[in-house]
């Protein structure tokens, strides 16, 4: 379904996968490279778009990562880059914060997933790999003896 | 459940599925220990840091190639510089290199493919220290006019002289090395120094090596074998200064009649038939400079190895023999069931008793 405002911004509905809808503007959107795919194709015309992929709290989290970044041009890088730090540090946690990863990976939002994927870099680079498994609840399946080789033939960064 | 390619997530709620290529994009943006270290994460990780898909994105986000890498190792070298440094590309279809040590292997940068690499089409510079666990990027040469038309070939090792990193250049692409380029490593600036010049060097090959911390350059000529064997040695005294000849050694340089008076004890042959001779029955052992191509040819036929590692690496292929291959060699002589285990002589003790021995045993080196 596609909407024009008053000052003739096109305007374009999200379904999230529970269901949520959010309106946001044409341009807001397009920064998914997802969606700008979506939208050429047509599918914007004959209602929403649905991302069965995003929840509706993640979704709202993105459209207000894309509006800041839409409208925010020209302005000054810095305050931008400020802006960023703030939004990834109300993300809180890695949970939230893997959720919006996935869902910049999904959307294909470069700049969001450079983001997120820094802050979740700086998270775990001090970690150990069994707090790096107990994070994402990954299945450690090495073996008592290949667990060793790993780290017997990369010792120095395991000191 | 893990599904192949894919990370399940228990956390998170509606979202079970963790792409790969958003774990690489995580995993691109750690420093190259922590990367290494996640290798234990599980075999799933293992295998994507291992891959070459993860190598070229991790040194794409650079965007430039060929690039110079410089590895470090703080363990080999208390300075924190330089273990091996060369130029890599991401190009397919070489072999990894696997003779940096641990960042290098693991990483699978890529060695460049082409003999001649211009200089000036060099546009970035990548150096990685281990120390400080990350990449630094730095640009040097673009703007660099005196480096333009200066060519490195390819297999030429660096050298270490002054806190900068040295190389044999040629200011063609024919391949004659005739300057020497040099980076600085504190400054990261790059800068030329001259060759010592002779019209008679022009079909030698000149190797650069460290001499009581000054920059020496050799030129060997050895066409007519070990009868016309001739080595020059020139050092700079003064660094950037002038070239000053050291010495020069040919085969009138050994005592009159010294070829007939060791006959006995060994013979000076020149430049042998080394695989050949390794592979002769009769031999027993070789004491080698462990020379990768020596190390490699002695154990394709295995023959004992004595170890006397002199300079460059071969210090660290000699330990490798030592510690990691020493053991396990078994050693078939032609007498039928009696196997022996390599009996790999450490490499200090080696040398220690080696140099009581004659001139013989270093003319023998000499020949290697």
């Amino acid at each position: 379904m596609s909407i024009t405002t008053e000052n003739n911004e096109k305007m374009i509905t999200l379904m999230s996968s529970d269901g949520e809808e959010f309106v946001v503007e044409e341009a807001v959107a397009a920064q998914s490279q997802t969606i700008k795919h979506l939208i050429e194709d047509g599918c914007s015309t004959e209602g929403s778009i649905p991302l069965p992929n995003v929840t509706g709290r993640v979704l709202s989290e993105v459209i207000q990562y894309c509006k800041k970044h839409s409208s925010s041009d020209d302005k000054e890088e810095k305050e931008l880059e400020a802006w960023d730090a703030e939004f990834v540090k109300a993300a809180d946690d890695h949970v939230a914060l893997t959720d919006l990863m996935m869902a910049a990976n999904f959307l294909d939002i470069k700049g969001l997933l450079d983001l997120v994927a820094q802050t979740l870099a700086n998270m775990i680079t001090g970690k150990s790999p069994e707090e790096v498994r107990r994070m994402w609840n990954i299945k450690n399946d090495f073996t008592p003896e290949e667990a060793e080789k790993v780290r017997k033939e990369n010792q120095w960064a395991f000191e | 459940m893990d599904k192949g390619g894919e990370i399940t997530m228990s956390a998170g709620g509606g979202i079970p599925i963790f792409p790969w290529d958003a774990v690489a994009d995580i995993l691109c943006c750690l420093p190259m220990k922590s990367v290494l270290r996640f290798k234990a994460v599980s075999k799933a990780w293992c295998s994507l840091i291992e891959s070459s898909y993860f190598a070229r994105l991790q040194l794409s986000a650079s965007n430039h190639d060929p690039m110079l890498v410089i590895l470090t190792n703080p363990y080999i070298q208390r300075t924190g510089w330089v273990l091996c440094a060369d130029f890599y590309s991401l190009d397919d279809d070489i072999a990894e290199v696997d003779d940096g040590g641990a960042a290098s292997s693991s990483s699978s940068l890529r060695q460049h493919v082409s003999h001649h690499v211009p200089l000036a089409a060099i546009c970035e510079f990548q150096s990685y220290n281990l120390e400080a666990n990350g990449f630094t990027t730095f640009h040097t040469l673009p703007g660099d006019h005196a480096l333009d038309n200066t060519y490195y070939s390819e297999g030429t090792p660096s050298c270490f002289v002054n806190g900068a990193l040295h190389w044999l250049a040629a200011v063609s692409s024919d391949g004659f090395f005739s300057e020497i380029v040099a980076l600085q490593l504190e400054t990261l600036e790059c800068y030329k120094l001259p060759l010592v010049r002779y019209r008679r060097y022009r079909y030698c090959k000149p190797t650069l090596v460290v001499l009581d911390g000054l920059l020496c350059a050799t030129f060997s000529n050895c066409r007519d074998g070990f009868t016309r064997y001739k080595i020059d040695a020139w050092v700079m005294k003064e660094y950037g200064g002038k070239w000053t000849k050291l010495f020069n050694l040919t085969t009138s340089c050994l005592p009159d009649g010294f070829l007939d008076r060791t006959v006995d004890v060994g013979r000076v042959t020149g430049w042998g038939p080394r695989v050949e001779v390794l592979g002769h029955p009769s031999i027993g052992g070789f004491k080698s400079h462990c020379g990768w191509n020596s190390v490699l040819e002695a154990i394709w036929h295995e023959v004992e190895i004595g170890a006397w590692p002199l300079y460059a690496e071969q210090q660290f292929n000699a330990f490798e023999l030592v510690l990691g291959l020493a053991v396990e060699i078994r050693l078939d002589y032609r007498s039928s069931d009696q196997h022996h285990m390599a009996d790999i002589v450490d490499a200090g003790g080696d040398i220690e008793r080696s140099s009581d021995r004659s001139e013989e045993e270093r003319m023998k080196l000499l020949d290697e």
